[in-house]
């Protein structure tokens, strides 16, 4: 009756996406133990753990049927990755977090796959805005070029531009409003 | 220092989508440096439980109704075994002599009418121990104590939704095994709808209409979800009772173990071991209760703790199928106590009316209350 723990992960991520509640839940039996311990090991918050684990696995389900994983444990731990950049940076304790880093290791091959899977998340922001209104926000964010800069580089008009990066910036409010919604100040 | 703010640059950059890929290459290898980490976290068990609870919360869309109805038949009367008896009321005053009845009324019993998903309707107190029927699946027989047995079949072609009613009417009492291992008393005038199997479903959702006590069989991929009136309870393996009349104005939910989730159209609750709540349909309290009382009728006794007599007697009209009538305006004085569920009527009006705040008369299946 209940679903067989032998179900590789790709065939959980098949089932997901068929909605299987089933197959969510034996990823969640499989991974948030090992997810929240990662997660406490850096912020050192229950509250803050208890909210990541449950924006990542919301995110999963609500996006199963266009996620694109290739390896569902580094794609999980890449989402806690990137909710935890956004608990950091707002919570009141970041200074005493940013100084408990162990020294950095040599990569291994499985935070490797993580990267990736995290760079995909990062950018799959900037990657669902259409052509100018990318080019315009990555010259604006990565590359701090100011508005005039960016109006003189593509030949348009300051006001064109202003207009863009404002657009661009609602929609990354709510792309982000959805991977971190729960995420409250520590 | 300058380390940890171009640290803290990149995670806020990162969290912008605008970080470069050696930012959040960077970013990576100082979190995976954390990963050597031993740690050690008590009751991971407990929070990944609680959490898996307010995911589902959020991602489970609103439960579909099951339609109910409560079927009144006239109970059959049967008086056993005596109990002790104390009774008290908030303003004690000395014992007046017993009154005698002229008549009186026979405890309820255990007993049920089960109605299958065929539309066939079994009365389980006169049905025969043994195999009842056999459901595509699932086998359900009751047992020399009268309890309905639920065996899933080992190879099952079941439809998918086959829904059983087991349903109590006055003066009736009686205690199912689901599929899954969950054990539910029912107590009288009460009514449960459950799928035939659960086997398939992401949920093992039921629907109660009255009291039931529910055991449940843990089964963390498989939330169990009790429908009543104005709420919804969600659970993966605990002890709870939830008291939801139709015609009462407060519905209660007590849990005795465990963790469970109460939604109503308003709001979640997350209610701890020995809270109860209580909802009259526009607003919920949370309180420290004696769970022994909320669950005393499935341990078939009546016992009340500072508990208005209006609820007192609520509970006489569904066990002993009476109607009760106030001549005067005692419905909201408290009384304490308890007594046998077995026992006849008058052995609790007795009780009560010894406290001196109240008498009885019985005529034929109505009582009529008075100071």
């Amino acid at each position: 009756m209940s679903l067989s723990s032998l179900k590789t992960d790709h065939e959980l991520i098949e089932l997901l996406k068929q909605d299987s509640l089933p197959a969510f839940n034996e990823i969640y039996e499989r991974y948030s133990g090992p997810m929240y311990k990662f997660a406490y090991s850096i912020l050192r918050d229950e509250a803050a753990c208890d909210d990541i684990l449950q924006n990542v696995f919301t995110w999963l389900w609500e996006n199963r049927t266009v996620l694109s994983i290739t390896s569902l444990k580094a794609y999980l731990f890449a989402a806690v990755k990137f909710n935890m950049a956004g608990v950091i940076r707002r919570s009141k304790r970041r200074t005493e977090i940013l100084a408990n880093a162990p020294a950095i290791n040599e990569a291994e091959e499985e935070d490797i796959l993580e990267l990736k899977e995290l760079k995909n998340i990062i950018k799959s922001f900037t990657e669902s805005l259409p052509g100018r209104a990318r080019e315009i926000f990555e010259l604006s964010r990565r590359d701090y070029l100011t508005n005039k800069e960016i109006a003189l580089r593509l030949g348009i008009s300051e006001k064109t531009v202003e207009n863009q990066m404002n657009i661009s910036l609602k929609k990354l409010k709510v792309h982000l409003g959805r991977m971190s919604f729960w995420c409250g100040l520590m | 220092m300058n380390a940890h703010n171009e640290l803290l640059r990149i995670m806020e950059r990162i969290s912008d989508s605008t970080a470069t890929d050696a930012e959040i290459a960077q970013f990576n290898s100082w979190c995976d440096a954390f990963k050597d980490e031993q740690i050690k976290i008590d009751h991971l068990e407990e929070i990944k439980e609680r959490v898996l609870l307010k995911i589902h919360s959020r991602i489970i869309k609103k439960p579909y109704v099951i339609p109910l109805f409560i079927k009144r038949v006239a109970a059959a009367a049967v008086a056993t075994i005596v109990f002790s008896i104390w009774f008290y009321s908030s303003h004690r005053t000395p014992p007046n002599v017993n009154t005698p009845y002229a008549n009186d009324v026979a405890a309820g019993k255990l007993g049920a009418t089960l109605t299958l998903a065929n539309g066939k309707k079994i009365n389980l107190t006169v049905a025969a121990s043994g195999n009842l029927a056999n459901e595509p699946g699932v086998v359900i027989s009751k047992n020399s104590k009268g309890e309905i047995i639920y065996t899933a079949a080992v190879s099952s072609n079941t439809k998918a939704d086959a829904v059983n009613k087991l349903e109590t009417s006055n003066g009736q009492q009686t205690q199912v095994q689901l599929p899954d291992g969950s054990i539910v008393y029912l107590n009288a005038s009460s009514s449960l709808s459950y799928p035939v199997s659960f086997a398939n479903k992401a949920e093992r959702k039921v629907s109660l209409d009255g009291e039931g006590y529910f055991e449940i069989a843990k089964d963390k991929a498989h939330p169990f979800i009790v429908e009543s009136k104005g709420q919804e309870v969600r659970v993966l393996g605990t002890h709870f009772d939830i008291s939801a009349y139709r015609d009462e104005p407060v519905s209660k939910t007590t849990l005795l173990e465990g963790s469970i989730i109460v939604s109503t159209a308003e709001k979640q609750s997350t209610l701890t071991p020995g809270s109860q709540l209580t909802n009259d349909g526009r607003k919920i309290d949370i309180r420290q209760v004696d769970t022994e009382i909320s669950v005393a009728w499935k341990n078939n006794l009546f016992l009340f703790e500072d508990e208005e007599l209006g609820q007192i007697m609520g509970q006489v009209e569904r066990w002993y199928d009476v109607e009760v009538t106030f001549s005067d305006n005692i419905a909201h004085e408290r009384f304490g106590g308890g007594v046998s569920r077995f026992s006849n009527v008058s052995k609790l009006l007795k009780s009560l009316e010894a406290t001196g705040k109240v008498h009885f008369r019985i005529a034929g299946r109505k009582i009529y209350v008075s100071k």
